[in-house]
């Protein structure tokens, strides 16, 4: 969009706004009786009291200042990444409102039709004639229509796409060491949020591009007939959002009275069925079924009270409308008879004239009402705005941390080497973790770091991993810095046992696979002995086919730890084994069985330990201890304490 | 679709005044919309024809007047009330699906098909009630309207002219096929797939989030992008079909309206010319033709949710009727005169459980026997997942097992009514439930009359009485969801206060410190102790310390339970974590 179109469209956007930015509750109502597809009346609920803020805050701005709405980060952000297919969305805007405006002398047909019927004298149209222009005009309309909403729908369509590519893309991208909102909130992002974006550009942003011009081009086209309808028209249709605002600042005062009673039912029931065990467990089964129909109950009357006043916005759109078409139809009547002769232009009205204004008013009042019964996806598009730019900016800063480089010269992995850390210093934030460590393995042995927790073991690990950038000092493997083989390959090149590890959606076998994916089912069972889990296979249906659910529902945290050091056996070419707390939260049999199978697997590669707990300590070839962010190595006092 | 009329059904029951009221209130508005249009479209035609014949025939132009004035207020003041009573009837019943899905769940679970159900499958169930929140407003309602008015419409205008009267007929019912078709099946299976690629992609996002760590260690974060992406392609695919399929129904709306206008205005023309009808009736045809799809496109828009909603009552019919049928099979489990626990007897006797959880799968339990004492302190041990939790919800008869004899206080378990096996029997354990709600009404599950010093007893007994007095609005403190405000120890404290206002004989405590430190895990274990003083306990643990103080101990291994000797050998106390 070159400069000049680009301030032309915000200008007109800023008309648009201060014209029509006031409509309020109705909006609700009607985005619901039209039926907003996947909203639920909760969500439009939430949403009244939601606009009725902003439009009253916007009633005061305009009052007071006459000045342009402040737009939410969130619209900046979308009106921005959706820039590439507003041309799209504007020419699909600009085929309906074509296909709209054909109406006019659709009309004009079927006026002159009727009156050429009536009155041989006047002007008039063969029936048939007229019939079937109207036929051919409807079918061009019906072209144009479709045609500009699937431009516009699919723009919408891309423009979604997109922003959800980029955003996994920056997913991925990020250290793993990097905080995180939930995961739940994260997906929610990813599949609610990006899709509310798509009915926001495809069926409102057309329907607010049209509204600016098709009631303009319909009340011309009564001025022509009579200055005294279109003066009706021009009169009313503004009237409609002016009314809207007045009521809106009353609703506004009775959402406030009620505000704590708006609860989100979907959020009690989801609450009390989460629950149900306990309920049972008291005895509070059927009490919390009368609680939820009376907290519906209570609902109802809070919600009603402040819907009966928004809904007074929604009987404006009907009494201008219907005023307008009552008004309408009494003064052409009249002028018919000849007891009014004013509104023309010096020849009396006609019947064709008449019969044209009285076919228009309805469809110049139409627009409105798609307006409104869209303006729900434009506050579900806004807020769904703010959330994603919340995130990306997350995305974006941790991202200027990003330490996942694809290496530009990478030089291969050696079979083996010393993996040797030399006065690293690492700070998070304003406070430094590490200070000074220095370690060198290289053998195939079982060294243990301990230290209560806090003292920045999983710093550490994650350093080697490379998740974290050395401050300062060097992590070298066989002489060369990580950073030289290409992080990738490197942190591909250790096997991790993390402290919650993750098994993902789909079957056991898939998630071993990952390790290794040219493992057959006996190398499987192999890794799974090793692991002590084999006998585990009988709990989960189907076995190594089985299926497990998200965050390997199902299995306790021990055996989906066990089944996670089977997953890191399976890692042959692994340079190193880390494992970050293998034993917290598990009893003694279990403890044992995990350290035994790490102890076997010390005695091909070298497997690194940060713990604090004393049954993995005691069968450590090497304790370090981490103090003061110093690795200290005290093999004679270990002697000693035991 | 049945389901959804089914429920339609419930609904009109439970509510008939409000649905017919409805309903009947939602037919005047759109009527005199039509009625509006039309009269004065006859009334322009009809003044016409008087000021043409020049003042020949006397017009009774305030009658005329009179009726679109009266359309008019109908339309104005009709549509505001039927809103208003067409929303209020559906919070009703929105507040009666509610409470009747959640019966059903109920049912479900207390049948023991259901073992854990999982966070999205309880979301999944909720949004389904949401998606119902239209079946009134935006199907019922219209669909009831457009029929009923389309209907008489035709019969009224069936006396000027059959002919143009039908045609009228046959557009707009070609309209509703339209309609109807993009809402049926072929919608069904979209609808279908729709919440599927959701569902999909929701969980390669979350484990692409959770499991990064992982993933970039075992080199499949690319693989999960790639895999994310796939759902994301599809979902956008079906989102963008919907999407089409709404816009083409709106487009298809708003044409038939046009050759509605056309069609019916050239039969009306005809039926003059044959000398059927008078003159000025043509532009009542011609208006009412203008106006009549109005009553479609409120339609239109709905039609795109009609199949997203007919799966949902799909699935909420079923948990509806779970929820009738097992309202009979409780009445008549408290009905029969079911005997009382006695305190005499031993708490509980079990003989020969046995136990799977599929009936292919390895049994938990198998023959298992477990006596306890009335006031005895016992407590069950084992390795984990060796069906120590499964144990205790078996007593609690929140599992039903495969074969065997359970008694608790003389009593057979299975024939004891719910009430009273409830008021002589509590678990505390890992999964208790905080409810979004004050702290009063968190305890109050448990006794729904506790007096505010009842539950300050309580709150003192459990330790958590200091942090209670120090929040503003003390018993009144709202929780958040999940219990948010209370650190994990808190929760499970509240969570004993709650068992202790019960106050039950029988304790069953299921890993009551999992998950807690072992400074936190010391003070609930000592709160526990002082609230079960002299009662039947049965703790399920793998923690040393949850040992002190138990009269026996039994080791729960290869679906075995066996009795150990006390003091605890080495050998069972290395098997113990420590900390």
């Amino acid at each position: 969009m070159d400069r000049t179109s680009r301030f032309h469209y915000a200008s007109k956007s800023r008309q648009l706004k201060s014209f029509f930015g006031n409509y309020l509750k109705e909006l609700q109502a009607d985005a619901r009786r039209r039926g907003n597809l996947t909203s639920g009346m909760t969500e439009n609920l939430a949403n009244v009291t939601e606009l009725s803020d902003a439009h009253v805050a916007e009633v005061n701005a305009s009052v007071k200042k006459r000045r342009v709405r402040k737009k939410s980060v969130g619209q900046i952000w979308l009106q921005d990444a959706i820039r590439p297919e507003m041309k799209l969305v504007k020419r699909g805007a600009m085929l309906q409102g074509l296909s709209e405006l054909l109406w006019i002398p659709q009309a004009a047909l079927l006026a002159l039709a009727i009156a050429g019927l009536i009155d041989s004298h006047g002007p008039g149209l063969n029936p048939f004639y007229a019939t079937s222009s109207i036929l051919v005009l409807a079918a061009f309309r019906h072209f144009l229509r479709v045609k500009g909403g699937e431009i516009a729908v699919r723009a919408a369509s891309k423009a979604r796409h997109r922003l959800e590519t980029s955003l996994l893309s920056n997913l991925t991208r990020l250290s793993p060491a990097t905080e995180l909102p939930a995961s739940g909130k994260i997906a929610s992002i990813a599949v609610d949020h990006i899709q509310a974006i798509g009915p926001y550009l495809g069926r409102f942003l057309p329907i607010q591009a049209r509204l600016s011009l098709v009631p303009l081009v319909l009340i011309t086209s009564v001025a022509y007939i009579s200055w005294f309808a279109a003066l009706c028209l021009l009169v009313f249709g503004p009237l409609v959002p002016v009314f809207m605002a007045i009521v809106g600042i009353r609703a506004r005062k009775a959402s406030d009275r009620q505000l704590g009673v708006l609860a989100d039912m979907g959020g009690l029931l989801l609450d009390r069925l989460r629950g149900m065990e306990t309920l049972r467990l008291f005895g509070a089964v059927k009490r919390s079924e009368d609680d939820i129909r009376k907290l519906g109950g209570d609902f109802r009357i809070s919600t009603m009270r402040v819907l009966r006043i928004a809904f007074l916005s929604g009987t404006a759109l009907e009494l201008f409308s219907a005023a307008a078409i009552a008004i309408t139809a009494i003064y052409v009547g009249f002028s018919l008879l000849g007891d009014w002769s004013f509104g023309t232009y010096g020849s009396p009205l006609t019947l064709a004239g008449g019969l044209f204004v009285l076919m228009i008013v309805p469809e110049y009042f139409a627009p409105l009402r798609a307006f409104t019964a869209a303006y729900h996806d434009r506050a579900a598009g806004l807020a769904a705005a703010d959330h994603i730019v919340e995130l990306q900016k997350q995305l974006v800063d941790e991202g200027q941390k990003d330490i996942i480089g694809t290496g530009l010269d990478v030089v291969p992995l050696p079979q083996t080497g010393a993996l040797t850390i030399r006065s690293l210093c690492v700070s998070r934030g304003h406070r430094k973790i590490l200070k000074d460590v220095n370690l060198s393995v290289e053998e195939p042995e079982l060294v243990v770091v301990k230290g209560p927790s806090g003292t920045g073991k999983s710093t550490l690990m994650d350093c080697i991993l490379g998740f974290l950038p050395a401050g300062q000092g060097q992590i070298a493997y066989g002489g060369l810095p990580l950073t030289s083989y290409g992080l990738t390959n490197w942190q591909q090149s250790i096997s991790v046992l993390s402290q919650n590890p993750e098994l993902f959606h789909g079957t056991l076998r898939a998630n071993l696979r990952r390790a290794d994916h040219s493992a057959d089912d006996a190398t499987l069972m192999q890794a799974l002995k090793l692991a002590a889990v084999d006998e585990l296979l009988a709990k989960v249906p189907g076995g190594l086919s089985g299926q497990i659910g998200e965050d390997g529902k199902g299995l306790s945290l021990g055996e989906r730890r066990r089944f996670a050091l089977a997953r890191v056996a399976l890692r042959q070419d692994a340079r190193l084994i880390l494992a970050d707390e293998p034993t917290a939260d598990l009893d003694g049999a279990t403890a044992q069985k995990v350290v035994a199978a790490l102890k076997k697997l010390a005695h091909n590669k070298p497997v690194l330990i940060a713990t604090h707990d004393p049954r993995v300590v005691g069968s450590a070839d090497r304790v370090l201890t981490l103090i003061d962010g110093g690795l200290v190595e005290l093999n004679e006092r270990e002697g000693e304490e035991q | 679709m049945r389901s959804s009329l089914r429920i339609i059904w419930l609904l009109q029951k439970e509510e008939p005044l409000a649905f017919w009221g409805g309903l009947l209130l939602a037919f005047l508005p759109a009527a005199a919309g039509i009625a509006l249009l039309a009269v004065s479209g006859y009334f322009i035609t009809a003044t016409a024809i008087a000021g043409l014949s020049a003042g020949a025939i006397a017009f009774n132009t305030s009658s005329a007047a009179g009726s679109i004035r009266l359309y008019a207020s109908m339309r104005i003041f009709g549509r505001y009330i039927e809103r208003v009573i067409t929303h209020d009837a559906t919070f009703r019943f929105l507040a009666n699906l509610r409470s009747g899905v959640f019966r059903g769940l109920v049912a479900r679970e207390s049948n023991g098909t259901v073992s854990q159900r999982s966070a999205t499958a309880l979301s999944r169930v909720v949004s389904d009630v949401d998606q119902l929140d239209g079946l009134f407003l935006r199907l019922v309602v219209p669909l009831a309207s457009a029929t009923i008015i389309t209907g008489l419409t035709l019969v009224i205008l069936w006396q000027y002219s059959p002919m143009a009267s039908l045609a009228l007929g046959a557009v707009q019912a070609a309209g509703l096929t339209v309609l109807a078709k993009s809402g049926g099946h072929r919608q069904k299976s979209q609808a279908r797939k729709l919440n599927a690629a959701r569902d999909g992609l929701r969980v390669r996002v979350s484990d692409l989030v959770r499991g990064r760590r992982d993933l970039s260690v075992f080199g499949g974060l690319e693989q999960q992008r790639v895999a994310a992406l796939k759902a994301v392609a599809l979902l956008d695919e079906v989102q963008e079909q919907n999407e089409l399929t709404d816009m083409r129904n709106q487009a298809v709306v708003s044409t038939m309206s046009q050759v509605m206008v056309a069609v019916t205005f050239l039969f009306a023309t005809y039926s003059y010319q044959q000398g059927q009808m008078e003159l000025k009736h043509i532009a009542l045809f011609a208006f009412v033709a203008l106006a009549l799809p109005e009553l479609l496109i409120s339609l239109a828009n709905s039609a795109g949710s009609w199949s997203r909603m007919s799966g949902a009552a799909d699935r909420v019919r079923s948990l509806l009727t779970a929820g009738q049928d097992n309202e009979t099979f409780q009445n008549a489990r408290s009905n029969s005169e079911s005997p009382s626990f006695e305190v005499g007897k031993d708490a509980l006797n079990m003989k020969g459980i046995h136990f799977a959880y599929t009936p292919k799968a390895a049994p938990v339990l198998d023959g298992v026997d477990l006596v306890l004492p009335t006031g005895s302190r016992s407590v069950v041990i084992g390795p984990s997942g060796a069906g120590k939790s499964t144990l205790a919800a078996i007593v609690a008869r929140l599992q039903t097992p495969q074969g065997g004899a359970i008694r608790i206080g003389g009593v057979e378990l299975s024939a004891m009514a719910e009430d009273k096996l409830r008021a002589a029997l509590t678990v505390v354990g890992q999964r208790t439930q905080i409810f979004h709600s004050t702290i009063a009404e968190n305890l109050r599950v448990a006794h729904e009359d506790a007096s505010d010093s009842e539950l300050w007893e309580a709150l003192a007994r459990a330790g958590l009485k200091q942090l209670v007095e120090s929040r503003k609005k003390k018993l009144e403190t709202r929780l958040g969801e999940g219990g948010l405000g209370l650190s994990g120890g808190e929760g499970r404290r509240l969570a004993l206060a709650r068992a202790y206002l019960r106050n039950p004989e029988i304790w069953v405590a299921d890993e009551l410190t999992e998950g807690l430190d072992h400074a936190t895990a010391d003070k609930v274990l000592a709160s526990f102790r002082a609230m079960t003083r002299g009662k039947t306990v049965l703790m399920v643990s793998h923690r040393a310390s949850e040992l002190e103080g138990a009269d026996r101990v039994f080791v729960l291994e290869e679906s075995k339970l066996s009795e150990v000797a006390l003091p605890l050998s080495d050998e069972i106390k290395s098997r113990l974590r420590n900390d």
